[in-house]
Formats: structure tokens, sequence, C-alpha cells
């Protein structure tokens, strides 16, 4: 036995974030585990209580800029449900088509991560290309690749621009034809395929005892999706909502990069069908910002990464008095230590990877 | 035991947290901090459907005390119960004390420790069944002098990081 201790972190290229790992090491078996975080602490959740209610989506674009919008939609819809506003069909079918593009944006970056971990240089180039077209629609509908600060309490801050919805269609029709690509260049590309088989397998019990939601979840066969569960924002009347989990999956890291590519080809369903609504002339999308009335709320939105929590206090006054964000990147983070174990040093940027952690939503 | 036979032996009050599950709200259980623990452990193993998982502590200052709300979960029945309860935190410089949860949802740790130093609540684990700490929150509160989310916390009179003078340190 050749036993050893080593720290990795904060800053290393085989992790996430900012994230400290102690290892013990047997050979270049992982042996034990633990995970120090907080290294990315920013006090976004106290930032809101220093800005008015009208700049809340300023605020939420920072807990994760990779999935902004989800952020921006829980807590608009937090306070929302507090002012007792409802933002109507076309206004939800507007804020869907925003969080389903940056879902398939997220998770086309996922499995970036995961093609670089295994060595791979040709493909993330192919999957990094399709995902700036996504990042493009952004750019013509709010003007921003990142941090949109698009939605707003009862609205969203511009009319659709001239000319998204028809490139919409389009980048939903190329996305779905290289669906078949990636499909074809990773999940029959031997070395991705043999790396990851049997890596970090996450079992449904673990899923349920460590809180683990979205894809993670879902590839693990366990059926969670607030959408479908419990719909918001016109989820309901969407017939492509995800259905959940697919039994044939076992939680392992093929699985998780699988169950992704299978969201995006239900994203992009989604977005197909939203859209129609979205283009539709309607009322003013950008309402007046109301007074906020004392109150509380709870609210839940399936992120990119799982669900999100987001918990809003107001006295009644112009500022929010407490926002908090409970984020599924905290609850992936508690099966790192369990799913290292056992693991081969080597393998340990791909598990991360597979795992799509986002240190900045966990600390926020 | 159905939920209503088991609220009978704790002095509560109920009401509606809005928002959650499309909208429906969630029903919450406020009792005193001291029940904390012998209500949960009710809630965990004497109730059915029993309330199997912990899926957040949402937390909020509110006139000089803390109010914790543990959303727990029927994961059967995709059920969600809020349990709140409220602690007096007058003292900004002081943390207050609130009994775990943790040996009771192994999930509650990681949820206690995101709050602990920010809002300066110290969470007492008094039983064997804790789990070990697998995950370690790099605590922040020491650099600010104080507990930042607090709503007494004064920024402006936490010292800044540390930055060279605008001369560049030359005389």
């Amino acid at each position: 036995m050749n036993a050893s201790t080593w720290r990795i972190g904060p800053f290393s290229e085989l992790l996430p974030g900012p994230l400290a790992l102690k290892l013990d090491l047997d050979g270049e078996l992982i042996a034990g585990a633990q995970v120090e975080r907080g290294f990315l602490h920013r006090g976004v959740e106290k930032s809101f209580e220093v800005r008015r209610w009208g700049a809340v989506s300023v605020s939420a674009d920072r807990v994760d800029p990779e999935c902004a919008p989800a952020y921006e939609l829980a807590v608009v819809s937090a306070v929302e449900e507090i002012a007792g506003i409802s933002p109507g069909a076309r206004i939800d079918a507007i804020r869907r088509v925003v969080c389903e593009l940056s879902r398939i944006a997220s998770h086309l970056l996922a499995t970036v991560r995961m093609a670089q971990a295994v060595g791979s240089e040709t493909i993330p180039h192919y999957l990094l290309r399709d995902r700036e077209r996504v990042l493009e629609l952004f750019e013509l509908l709010v003007g921003n690749r990142f941090a949109y600060n698009f939605f707003r309490v009862g609205g969203v801050a511009a009319e659709v621009s001239d000319g998204f919805c028809e490139r919409a269609l389009q980048v939903c029709d190329l996305l779905r034809e290289r669906l078949r690509e990636y499909n074809d260049i990773l999940s029959f590309n031997e070395i991705f395929s043999s790396r990851t088989r049997d890596l970090g397998v996450l079992s449904a019990a673990d899923v349920s005892a460590l809180g683990i939601t979205g894809p993670n979840a879902r590839a693990a066969g366990v059926a969670v999706d607030v959408r479908r569960q419990a719909p918001y924002c016109g989820y309901a009347l969407v017939d492509d909502v995800a259905s959940g989990s697919n039994q044939a999956l076992m939680g392992s890291a093929h699985d998780r990069f699988l169950q992704r590519l299978r969201e995006i080809h239900e994203s992009i369903a989604i977005v197909r069908e939203s859209l129609g609504r979205a283009a539709e002339a309607g009322a003013d999308v950008l309402p007046p910002v109301p007074a906020i009335p004392a109150g509380e709320c709870y609210v839940r939105v399936e992120g990119p990464r799982g669900v999100i929590g987001c918990y809003v206090v107001s006295d009644g006054g112009e500022f929010p008095a407490r926002v908090q964000f409970v984020t599924p990147s905290l609850r992936a983070m508690a099966a790192v230590p369990r799913l290292l174990r056992g693991t081969r040093l080597e393998d340990l940027r791909l598990l991360l990877a597979s795992l799509d952690i986002s240190v900045s939503e966990a600390d926020r | 035991m159905d939920l209503d036979r088991l609220l009978k032996e704790f002095d509560h009050q109920q009401f509606v947290l809005g928002g959650a599950a499309g909208g429906s709200g969630v029903p919450v259980i406020w009792i005193d901090a001291k029940q904390l623990q012998p209500l949960c452990a009710g809630l965990q193993a004497r109730c059915l459907p029993e309330f199997d998982r912990l899926e957040a502590i949402l937390c909020a200052e509110i006139d000089q005390a803390i109010m914790l709300t543990y959303l727990i979960k029927n994961s059967t029945e995709n059920q969600l119960l809020g349990v709140r309860i409220s602690v007096p935190a007058k003292d900004i410089a002081k943390a207050v004390r609130v009994l775990s949860v943790a040996h009771l949802w192994h999930e509650a740790a990681a949820h206690e420790n995101d709050l602990a130093s920010l809002f300066g609540i110290e969470f007492v684990e008094t039983s064997p069944d804790a789990p070990s700490a697998e995950i370690i929150v790099r605590p922040v509160a020491a650099s600010f002098g104080g507990f930042p989310m607090r709503k007494q916390f004064s920024f402006s009179a936490a010292p800044g990081p540390a930055s060279p003078p605008a001369s560049g340190g030359h005389a």
C-alpha cells in the first residue's frame, strides 16, 4: 500500500471552479475525499436587499451566469406571487423560450467539459460552435450573451426582436441534426464510452438520500422534474415537457451525458412549440413596476442543473427584505465524496464534469 | 399516525406560505424552537406518510429575530411541509444557538453549513448519528468581523481588503 494525502485546489483545471479537495490516496486510487467550498462567496443574496424590486433580475443573473434565466424566472415568479400578478400566456411563452434556450446552452457546455476531460480536442469545437448559435439568439433578443437582465416583474424587458423567431427555428432545426452527430461521435467513441460507462454511478437511493435533482437524478432513473410535477410558467400547456427519467439509465457518467442530450432534444421541442405563442401580438411586455405588498413566498423552477428554490420576503418596502436561493449544485456537491471513493485519480476531472457542478451557484 | 394527530402534541400556529408547487402554497407549522427536534423526529418516524427528506432551510431576519423554516418533503407524494422556528438575535456580535436536525435528515448538514457563518447560527448537534463532515464550508465571517447577512451588520464599518496606497507606497 502506498498511501498519501493530496490537497487540490482551490484553483485547478481538474475542478469545476474554486473548490478544494482533500484526497486520501492509495496509489492512484482515491480512498477518501473531503470537499471544502466557500471560496466564491460573493454575497449575491445580500445584494438583493440594496436594490429596488425592479432590479431583482440584475442580482439573479449573478448567481450562476450559465443559467441566469432560470434564476431570473425564479425570483420574478416569487415576487409576482406575493404581488398577485399573473403575467399572461404570451409572457410565459417568451420566458419559456429563453429558459429552454439557456438549458440547451448549459447542457452543451456540460458536454464540452466532459469531452475535454477525456482529452478530446476536436469535439469540443463542434459543440461550442453550435452553442455559439444559441448565444447569438440571446444577443438578438436581449442584447447580451450573458447576464441577460431580461425578465421583469409582470413581464419581460423588451418586445421580441424582428426575425428572432425565424432565427430560433433555424437554430432548432440545426441542433436537431447536430444531436445525432454528437451522439455518434461521443456515444460510439470507444475512448469516451469506456471511460464513462462505469464511472461515478449514482444510484436512485443516493439521489433520494442526497436530494439531488435535475439531469443527474433523471440519469439515475428518478423521475423528478418540476416542470411536469408542479407546472409553472405555462409548462402545463406544453406537450413536450420532459417525461422524467428513463429506467434504462443507471446513473453512470455516460448516462448523465445521454440524459443531457435527450433533454436538449426536449428543449428544442418546447422552444418550437412556445415560439408560436411568443410571436403573437399581445399586450405590452413591459408593465410598470408595481408596489410589492408585505408577504413571503417560496417557488421552485427547473433549472438546467436541477430544481432551483427561491424564497422571497417582502416587508412592504421598496427593497426585498430577503431573497434566498436553494441551488442544485449544493446538493450535487454532497455526492462528490461518496462518488470519488474507489475512483482512479485520472478520472477525477471527468467525474466532476459529468455532475455539471457550478461552484458559482453553490457559493453564491 | 396522521399529521393532525401528531400536531396535537405540540403547541403551534399554522399558516400557508405562498408560492411553491405551482402556486398552491406550502402549509407551515410555527412552533417553539425547543420543540424543533421532537416534532421533526415525529414527522420523520411516526407520521404517515413519513416526511423522509429535507428540501431546504429558509432563513430570514425579521424584527431582530432569526426565522428558520425547514421545508420537509414526503417524497412518496411529493408533498412539502414547513416547520418554522424563531430565535431572538438582538446582539449583532453573538451567534444564536439552534438544535441541528442533521441526524434526522443528513442533507440538512449542507444547508446548516451554508447558513451558519453568514447569519451567525450555531447548529448544535446532540445525536451521535450525525453525519461526518465531508463538505466543509470556508467560514467567511472571520474576515468580516461579524455576520454579514444580519440586518444590523454595517458593511461600511467592516475592514476592506488590503490594497496599496494611491501613491503606490512611495513617499
